[in-house]
């Protein structure tokens, strides 16, 4: 019996390897995002390198946080935690414990990137590439070309009415470069066919009636709408500290089903 | 006509035609006034190519070029390579060309132009010490490049051929003809030396393309581009330099001469690698109503030698080099204004707590940098600032909290406030300002970061969360 799962299982490593081994770390090397409520949901671990990521957003929805996040740990750095003290302690706790730090990102902003709160969430300002295009071609072919290169750990950019062919051209310059390509999307791209490896929405949580004020983080909802490798839908709450950059997961069990059916959760 | 490409001919034109005689029959033909002055500078050029084939390059003539090829054949795999390679960079440039080696310039020239007589096109001859006087003899003497009145001499005197001038009692040869006769028959029997001239070519490898006719489509453009990259990376190459900046101008049929500058992050000659930079750069070129000549000039250069990678490659050379071109293409399209890096400024007015810097020299000094900037206060930011504060309506309540705010057309209800952070700064240089800074979000979980004057009471949106 365990001779015969053994050669499903052998088969099934075959099939995901010709796939491109998304989903399985030993095939590709997969980032964890730091929130560890995702990482344990998300195949192989975290998010796929040489992939492109598409994160479903709406205006101040938190796809901007979410891509502090996971160019945060794209670049090396773990995400701040209520337990490491902020400010400069952070930054020698976080040159201690990072996990491969030196990577490169690459932001192609066209919407006022405000550098001092990127500091504070994401990655170092000196591991950040500030590319600010004026037009949406040029943004697009500065976001390819850095997905290309190897040097440079992830990219973001924020785009909308993106064809399929784009995202396929895009994934494969991510393929190439090896770095995570991220692309934040208008929710309302949701029905687009795309060739994403992984695809998130995220939205903010609904903070209720009753006035709140002092050291309220925000609440994000963090949904995973497909990716490779796995079946499943799920959905987790972080809650971001703007004032210090701490984040953290809410400890609540996810929120969500596991599909039966494959592809059920492809876009 | 005195020469016909096969296009000429195929429409009837003929060798000996006059020109009013051969517009007759093709309209179209143009007529160029001969311009020595660029022949020597395209021959130069192609020289100047050539001297990533060999040390020792030369214009033997104002139609020839020399090279010294003695240990070259090993680099190049062998002598019918070296010069495949020779023919095809000179085709490249739009030229046909006859190659021959002999142990002296003088012999592979007078082999060479006897061969484009005979129209003996892809053979490359090969003269060594034994067969050169063989290969030789029946050559016409002319071509030893003897001057004219003393080759008329010879002929009056019946002697046509090398072999014929090879077997004149040596003494008298001066006497009747000139000391030039002599000194070339020995110079191409290899009884005398006879050097390359040396190319003294500018310190900075230039080239410069002139269209016949305005050009305004993209594919030729590129074609020209394409080409002067691949003959300034030759020339490079051969210097052992990389470029650091370019220069670049388009002349236009009318209007002023485009100039821009190209700058590299670190020193490269590749001819693929700066096609595709200057790609990245000419895209962003209006042409107008055309172009008629392109130039490029290398402006700057480093020595760039072939380097011997580590074996534990630990600073990630392949990483460097790709953010160097990563960066040169970012440069070169968006201009450097749209790639930099910012930094942290001790500053507490928002606007003024950040600087941008050259991504090349801080990405440079990037190692030494890192960890070294704090944040200049711990008070909760945006991610996104409006580039221009936008005015909006809040109203306050009896204590002074935020609880309401029309923003662009919309009310939101606040149901989440932090601040007021207080910022009175800036006096020092001019520029103050006396503000209250609020985070208010709405039920709905969106935040923005609102600001009041607390001179004027004018309440602003500054950015929002995201």
């Amino acid at each position: 019996m365990s001779g015969r799962s053994e050669v499903i299982e052998a088969l099934r490593r075959r099939v995901r390897a010709a796939e491109g081994g998304f989903g399985d770390a030993g095939l590709r090397r997969h980032v964890p995002t730091g929130l560890e409520a995702l990482d344990r949901v998300l195949p192989g671990g975290g998010l796929p390198a040489g992939a492109l990521v598409e994160v479903l957003v709406s205006p101040g929805g938190g796809g901007g946080t979410l891509a502090c996040l996971i160019a945060r740990a794209a670049c090396g750095y773990h995400i701040n935690r209520p337990d490491i003290t902020p400010g400069k302690g952070a930054a020698e706790s976080n040159s201690n414990n990072n996990i491969n730090s030196g990577g490169l990102a690459a932001w192609i902003d066209r919407e006022g990137l405000y550098p001092p709160a990127l500091s504070r969430i994401g990655p170092p300002l000196d591991a950040v590439l500030w590319v600010r295009p004026h037009t949406m071609d040029d943004a697009l072919w500065a976001f390819e070309q850095a997905t290309r290169s190897p040097a440079i750990a992830v990219s973001v950019v924020s785009a909308r009415r993106i064809g399929q062919a784009m995202t396929r051209r895009l994934q494969l310059s991510a393929e190439a470069g090896g770095g995570i390509a991220l692309l934040l999307r208008p929710g309302e791209d949701a029905s687009s066919p795309s060739a994403a490896a992984v695809r998130l929405r995220v939205e903010p949580v609904a903070a209720g009636q009753s006035i709140q004020t002092e050291h309220a983080p925000r609440r994000l909802s963090v949904g995973i709408l497909k990716a490779r490798g796995s079946f499943i839908y799920n959905t987790c709450i972080v809650e971001v500290d703007d004032a210090t950059g701490f984040v953290s997961c809410v400890p609540a069990p996810f929120i969500g089903q596991d599909f039966a059916e494959p592809g059920a959760a492809c876009a | 006509m005195a020469a016909l490409s096969v296009a000429a001919e195929n429409i009837g034109v003929r060798e000996g035609m006059t020109l009013s005689q051969a517009r007759a029959i093709a309209p179209q033909i143009m007529d160029f006034e001969y311009d020595a002055a660029a022949d020597a500078r395209e021959l130069g050029g192609i020289a100047d190519m050539y001297s990533s084939l060999s040390p020792i390059v030369g214009l033997y003539d104002d139609q020839t070029i020399a090279m010294d090829l003695g240990g070259c054949e090993w680099l190049h795999g062998s002598f019918e390579e070296l010069t495949r390679r020779a023919a095809a960079q000179a085709r490249d440039r739009g030229f046909s060309s006859m190659a021959c080696i002999a142990e002296a310039p003088v012999a592979a020239r007078a082999f060479a132009q006897h061969m484009v007589e005979g129209d003996a096109a892809g053979v490359v001859p090969v003269l060594n010490t034994i067969n050169t006087l063989q290969m030789l003899s029946a050559l016409p003497a002319a071509l030893l490049g003897i001057p004219g009145d003393a080759a008329r001499r010879l002929s009056s005197m019946g002697i046509h051929t090398v072999g014929q001038l090879n077997t004149l009692p040596r003494q008298g040869i001066p006497a009747r003809l000139g000391p030039e006769v002599l000194l070339q028959l020995d110079r191409a029997l290899g009884r005398a030396p006879d050097p390359i001239p040396a190319r003294h070519g500018s310190p900075l490898p230039a080239e410069r393309i002139e269209f016949p006719a305005v050009v305004d489509r993209p594919d030729m453009i590129l074609y020209a581009i394409q080409r002067m990259a691949g003959a300034l990376g030759s020339v490079l190459e051969a210097r052992a330099l990389g470029a650091r900046a370019l220069d670049c101008s388009i002349e236009r049929p009318d209007g002023p001469v485009g100039k821009f500058t190209i700058q590299l992050s670190e020193p490269r000659r590749s001819g693929p690698w700066l096609v595709s930079l200057l790609q990245n750069r000419f895209e962003r070129v209006d042409l107008g109503a055309g172009v008629v000549a392109i130039e490029i000039r290398v402006a700057e250069a480093e020595k760039l030698y072939y380097g011997t990678p580590d074996l534990f490659d630990t600073y990630d050379t392949a990483a460097r080099a790709g953010l160097g071109s990563l960066l040169d293409r970012l440069v070169a399209r968006l201009g450097a204004d749209s790639v930099q890096m910012a930094r942290l400024h001790e500053d507490h007015r928002p606007a003024k707590a950040w600087r941008v810097e050259n991504a090349r020299i801080t990405l440079s000094g990037r190692r030494q940098a890192a960890g070294s900037a704090t944040p200049p206060c711990a008070a909760s930011r945006p991610l996104h600032v409006y580039q221009k504060p936008i005015p909006v309506q809040v109203t306050w309540s009896e204590g002074g909290d935020p609880w309401k705010l029309h923003i662009r057309g919309s009310d939101l209800t606040i149901t989440y406030f932090s601040g007021p952070e207080i910022i009175q700064s800036g006096w020092a240089d001019g520029d103050p300002i006396d503000h209250e800074y609020w985070t208010v979000g709405g039920a709905d979980g969106s935040r923005h970061w609102i600001c009041r004057d607390r001179i004027s009471g004018v309440a602003f949106a500054h950015g929002f969360y995201c």
